[in-house]
């Protein structure tokens, strides 16, 4: 039974404040129905605690709480800094990843760009800083010599046959 | 009181929200000058460690990682605010030493104890009583005397635990021992505790 007292009065104190199982709530309760001693050691530490609380017990009535927000107002630059501005917005993925993405996408096009245009099968667009000499009457048929191939390009665009005649 | 949560008004707040900087303000001011004046009891200074405390959460509240709860942040910002003031309270006064139970301070004593005794002398005696059981705290190490200020203030030993940055079971330990010394001291200057 002296065991059984030292292993409860441990507990006695989170027993009243709530702080136990259910099962070692249960466990306290069955033995304080039968042990006097703790019992009176229970209500010494209930009215401990309530001693405590009452000792430090404030009453907040008359507390200006609004006073003390005006100071804290005044005294307080509520928007962040660029610095956190700057730290929120990489935080936050959904808003740089697509930028990122797009950037990266661009990067690549730009890259690429000159393979092709200047790969074997294409067709490259004519320089115009080449073309040594433009044939047309009526601007139908078009005669281009560039200086590359030497040889002339020939644009036969509709209406044609009035330039034939 | 709103019903926001405190996660989605801290992130708020930090981003400069003003009226939610407010409610956190409204949720959380009766425990910072709970706590506060159960270190200091001088209305005053309480005053200026709630405002102290709540410039720094604003301050800092980007900081604030969610590794434990809100309530609890706070509430060491808080303890951590009041015993700097306690410190700097001892400087001034150097060869005054300030205490819980210090008379010179400017305790609003109207406070304590009087919803648990009416007549002129049950005041007197409950005065005296909430005197000797200040003094007993002012006495304890400042874990302990953290761990009891905080539970006196409602926390639960895990909230305790995680202000004070140890285990429920520590917390749980220390309060009995606190316990059964203020048992000890008001029996010792009053006979039965009960009485």
């Amino acid at each position: 039974m002296k065991n059984e007292c030292i292993y409860i009065s441990g507990r006695l104190s989170a027993y009243s404040d709530k702080e136990v199982s259910e099962e070692k709530r249960r466990e306290v309760e069955i033995h304080l129905e039968t042990c006097r001693k703790c019992r009176t050691k229970l209500g010494e530490l209930e009215k401990a605690g309530t001693a405590v609380k009452t000792a430090l017990s404030c009453d907040e009535a008359d507390i200006d709480f609004s006073g003390i927000w005006e100071k804290i107002e005044s005294n307080t630059d509520f928007r962040p800094s660029l610095w956190q501005r700057i730290i929120r917005f990489a935080g936050k993925p959904v808003v740089w990843m697509p930028a990122v993405f797009a950037g990266a996408a661009a990067c690549l096009l730009i890259c690429f760009m000159p393979n092709f245009h200047s790969g074997p099968d294409r067709q490259t667009p004519m320089q115009a800083g080449l073309v040594e000499s433009v044939y047309s009457s009526t601007g139908q048929v078009m005669v281009m010599q560039t200086a590359i191939s030497g040889s002339p390009l020939i644009w036969i665009l509709p209406g044609a046959d009035k330039e034939a005649g | 009181m709103s019903s926001f949560t405190d996660e989605y008004l801290v992130k708020s707040c930090a981003a400069g929200n003003r009226r939610h900087c407010r409610l956190i303000y409204e949720r959380y001011k009766k425990l910072v000058y709970g706590v506060a004046w159960k270190y200091l009891h001088d209305v005053e200074t309480v005053k200026d460690v709630t405002q102290e405390t709540f410039l720094k959460v604003f301050k800092n509240l980007s900081k604030f990682r969610y590794d434990s709860s809100f309530k609890t942040w706070l509430a060491r910002i808080t303890v951590n605010v009041s015993i700097s003031h306690i410190r700097a309270m001892k400087n001034r006064k150097a060869d005054d030493h300030f205490s819980l139970n210090d008379p010179d301070n400017n305790r609003n004593e109207k406070n304590i104890g009087e919803d648990t005794a009416t007549d002129p002398q049950s005041l007197l005696l409950q005065k005296e009583k909430n005197r000797q059981v200040i003094q007993a705290i002012d006495k304890l190490k400042t874990e302990e005397k953290t761990t009891i200020l905080l539970w006196s203030e409602g926390f639960t030993y895990a909230e305790i635990a995680e202000t004070t940055k140890t285990n429920a079971k520590t917390v749980g330990t220390r309060i009995y021992h606190i316990k059964m010394k203020l048992i000890k001291k008001i029996n010792a200057s009053y006979g039965r505790i009960n009485r």
